[in-house]
């Protein structure tokens, strides 16, 4: 179940959760397999990121191919962010998640896959 | 003796002053019998002030389907309050001249403000608020008080920088420890001294102690979350290096369901460079 950015989406993969614009309707249903006019659509509502189907991976990260080292430095840098404000909060919990998958999509992309 | 930020920003001669025109379109939009097209007279006086707000009523600020092809048109779709913020907000970042950028770097300083001023700004709408603009010009003030720091204790705040960067400590808790202030009274101070409105006030000067807002406590904690959302999200900086502490009485006020976030960020990022875009470059 990764989350994937629209950039990378590939037609035929299957959407795993709806999709929503940013009013909050829901715009393309799960269970529909991608076609190249969806992923026209996602850009223009300018979709960052859409949940699909996908191989069962250990861990959710292994999906963004990143190695381990940046990984780690990863972690490292967010942990010093992170360090003066309540991890223990759902809130700040929920947006370290966000930053780290934003890291690893980053990371991802300087390596060459787009 | 400590001084008090009202202390502080009486003494320092003008860091930064409004451009008169916003005065102007602030007072035809005060009185009762201005129609839309008085105010889109007095605008169009500044070319470069209609510009700016005509390209960010078209941007995907708005996500207006149509084209916004006159100021009067953008006060009868916007609203008068909304468009005097939104001339407020193309305003500020002319007030600015000649801040040193060897502590900040001000394209880095004004997209984390502006940043901050589109997530203000969502989260509002989210709250269910009515003139979301307001929030879009906290946002965009939050931190102006560290610019008058960084211009007129120039020394000090280097040291005040390094210490935090060093030992990992939250700029304004050191900003406090050595001024018995902070950056947010000091933007306090400035805003009540451009005669701007008390919520502004309020939202800048509590952004980072929101329960202590006691008369506009959805703007400061709206700025609150806005501003911790941003940082994290590093677009921009102003000079703080961490993501600041959350107040839970502040995060409490607005009632943001945690599971909205990722939703918050994505559009957060579908607005922003348009937003940078229309107000930092042709500036």
């Amino acid at each position: 179940m990764p989350k994937v950015p629209v950039a990378n989406l590939i037609p035929g993969q299957v959407l795993q959760s709806d999709v929503y614009d940013r009013n909050g309707r829901m715009i393309i249903p799960k269970e529909t397999t991608l076609k190249d006019n969806h992923l026209k659509a996602l850009k223009t509502w300018g979709i960052q990121t859409v949940t699909i189907y996908g191989d069962e991976q250990e861990d959710d990260t292994d999906v963004y191919d990143v190695p381990d080292k940046i990984q780690n430095e990863i972690e490292k840098d967010l942990a010093k962010r992170f360090s003066q404000t309540d991890l223990m909060h759902p809130f700040i919990q929920e947006l370290y998640k966000i930053c780290y998958e934003h890291a690893l999509i980053k990371a991802s992309k300087n390596r060459g896959h787009v | 003796m400590k001084v008090s930020a009202q202390e502080f920003v009486e003494g320092v001669n003008s860091v930064a002053s409004l451009p008169s025109i916003y005065y102007r379109v602030s007072e035809v939009i005060n009185h009762p019998r201005s129609s839309a097209k008085d105010i889109a007279n007095i605008v169009a006086e500044d070319p470069g002030l209609t510009a700016r707000v005509l390209k960010l009523v078209n941007s995907a600020f708005f996500g207006f389907s149509n084209k916004i092809d006159t100021v009067s048109q953008s006060v009868a779709i916007v609203g008068t309050q909304q468009l005097c913020d939104l001339c407020l907000a193309t305003s500020i970042i002319q007030a600015f001249k000649d801040i040193p950028e060897d502590l900040v770097n001000m394209e880095s300083f004004w997209r984390h403000s502006l940043a901050c001023g589109v997530c203000s700004r969502i989260l509002a709408r989210q709250h269910g608020v009515q003139n979301v603009e307001r929030f879009f010009v906290a946002g965009m003030l939050h931190d102006i008080g560290s610019l008058i720091l960084y211009s007129r204790m120039h020394q000090k705040e280097k040291q005040i920088l390094d210490e935090c960067q060093k030992n990992n400590i939250l700029l304004h808790r050191m900003e406090f420890k050595e001024y018995g202030f902070d950056h947010a009274q000091v933007g306090e101070a400035l805003i009540h001294q451009w005669n701007l409105p008390e919520n502004l006030q309020e939202a800048v000067g509590f952004h980072h102690r929101p329960k202590l807002a006691l008369h506009f406590p959805i703007e400061a904690s709206v700025v609150h979350l806005a501003d911790i959302i941003v940082n994290a999200l590093q677009l921009g900086n102003s000079g703080e290096q961490l993501v600041p502490n959350l107040d839970e009485d502040g995060f409490n006020r607005i009632h943001i369901p945690v599971k909205q976030l990722n939703k918050i960020v994505d559009e957060i990022e579908h607005q922003f460079e348009d937003v940078v875009r229309v107000m930092l470059k042709d500036v």
